[in-house]
């Protein structure tokens, strides 16, 4: 596969040494959340998303100078994050059945069921809602960085909104609204 | 509520979720948590006759190499059957040497079409495995999934050591039960929605893996039956809904360095 080969080591520049490249931790702060949620939705498990996610930015510092110069350093920092998942995932690793509780205060009755709806999908269309939609990457960026076709990504993000809608339509949040 | 809108409350709700900042220095030296490396067991709980504790650990074992997609993976479990097929001896070999690097010796393949469940053991020690194959436009190989644990030294006619799910392809899952049966020479396992599978079973050991139409919540098992050669019961074994909920494998991922495609016979 060569999309999930190309990202390791050399990330490709756009050539342009004249672009201001952005300090590292305020990439960092401005990405680490998206990518950390695109993984966490793409492996259901909080824990080696967070590993794969720290990971990930790691090797991104290492080489900030190319990476930094990338087209888009976000999708290339998602892509090696969820490559580094998939080897952790050689050795151990679990899925997590039920999304993780966060308290928050201002949830809404629908938050629960959604989340959980999002959370319950197949692997491929968790993958393609983790990066299209929380990440914004796109459908070319997705693609790329789970090795499949642009018309894939857009046959599973139709086919994963289809199956949300139709959850939460018949989910207890439908029956509660009455 | 259009694309659009949900696509906006997907963000809003799962904005929730924050990871733990690292400083770039700590990035710089040693990023990983310590917890790297544990291992977490997840706890197997059953009521029904006797309390009984499992512990496994899942495993993941890839082994194929994607090439451009076009379209979704077929289905894996067209060739399943409710009585188990002849044991495929090429998949045997592949999942002695890869499905968890154990060396325990192979006691059960419960082969179901071009899909097996593999109970490795040594005394009270056992892993199982299930080796399935992809061949699709997207995926072609075999893939693993794993689960280490111990069997209760208890007096139970029947005992259900271990309930597993891994989500194969697509839609479709894995679901695997393993489990003891004393002085059996056949078991059944009836699912939630009525269907009677016969597990294989070899020196008081069953096991048995049949597909669902994704992902199951609690147990997917409601009784299991163990009988003698002659036919007569010896145990039958309730399994409360809400007592277990199977253990759920890593579904594997790509990656550009797995082991060369098996051949599948």
């Amino acid at each position: 596969m060569a999309a999930a080969a190309s990202e390791r080591d050399t990330p490709p520049v756009n050539g342009n040494d004249e672009i201001a490249l952005e300090p590292f931790e305020a990439f960092y702060a401005r990405s680490i959340d998206l990518v950390f949620r695109a993984v966490l939705l793409a492996t259901r498990n909080r824990e080696h998303s967070e590993d794969a996610a720290h990971e990930a930015f790691a090797r991104a510092l290492r080489q900030w100078d190319t990476v930094g110069r990338h087209p888009n350093p976000l999708a290339w920092t998602i892509r090696v994050a969820i490559n580094v998942n998939a080897s952790s995932g050689r050795i151990w690793r679990r899925e997590q059945p039920e999304p993780p509780e966060v308290a928050v205060v201002d949830e809404l009755p629908m938050d629960p069921f959604l989340i959980r709806a999002v959370w319950r999908l197949p692997r491929r269309q968790r993958q393609v809602v983790g990066l299209r939609v929380l990440a914004d990457l796109s459908a070319e960026q997705t693609a790329a960085a789970l090795g499949i076709s642009e018309g894939a990504v857009g046959a599973h993000l139709h086919r994963a909104l289809a199956t949300l809608r139709e959850n939460l339509a018949s989910s207890e949040y439908a029956e509660a609204q009455g | 509520m259009n694309d659009e809108l949900l696509t906006e409350e997907i963000k809003r709700v799962f904005g929730r979720y924050r990871a733990t900042p690292v400083s770039a220095g700590d990035l710089a030296v040693d990023h990983r948590p310590a917890r790297r490396g544990l291992v977490r067991p997840a706890i197997l709980r059953l009521g029904a006759s006797g309390v009984f504790v499992a512990v496994c650990l899942a495993t993941v074992a890839l082994v194929f190499q994607p090439f451009t997609p076009t379209s979704e993976p077929a289905s894996v479990f067209a060739s399943w059957r409710r009585v188990p097929t002849s044991p495929d001896p090429a998949m045997a070999g592949w999942a002695s040497s890869h499905c968890t690097n154990t060396k325990l010796p192979l006691l059960v393949q419960d082969q179901r079409g071009s899909a097996s469940l593999f109970v490795f053991r040594e005394g009270t020690s056992f892993v199982t495995c299930v080796v399935w194959t992809v061949d699709s436009s997207t995926e072609k190989g075999w893939f693993s999934a794993a689960c280490s644990g111990t069997f209760d030294d208890s007096a139970q006619p029947i005992e259900l050591s271990s309930e597993l799910q891994a989500e194969a392809a697509y839609d479709d899952s894995v679901n695997a039960a393993v489990g003891q049966a004393r002085g059996a020479s056949s078991v059944v396992i009836v699912t939630r929605d009525g269907l009677e599978i016969e597990a294989s079973v070899r020196d008081g050991v069953f096991a048995a893996w049949w597909p669902t139409h994704g992902l199951i919540a609690n147990s997917n098992i409601r009784e299991i039956r163990s009988y003698r050669m002659d036919g007569t019961l010896i145990g039958d074994l309730p399994v409360p809904q809400s007592s277990a909920s199977p253990v759920m494998l890593g579904t594997p991922e790509p990656s550009p360095s797995g082991p060369p495609i098996p051949v599948a016979s």
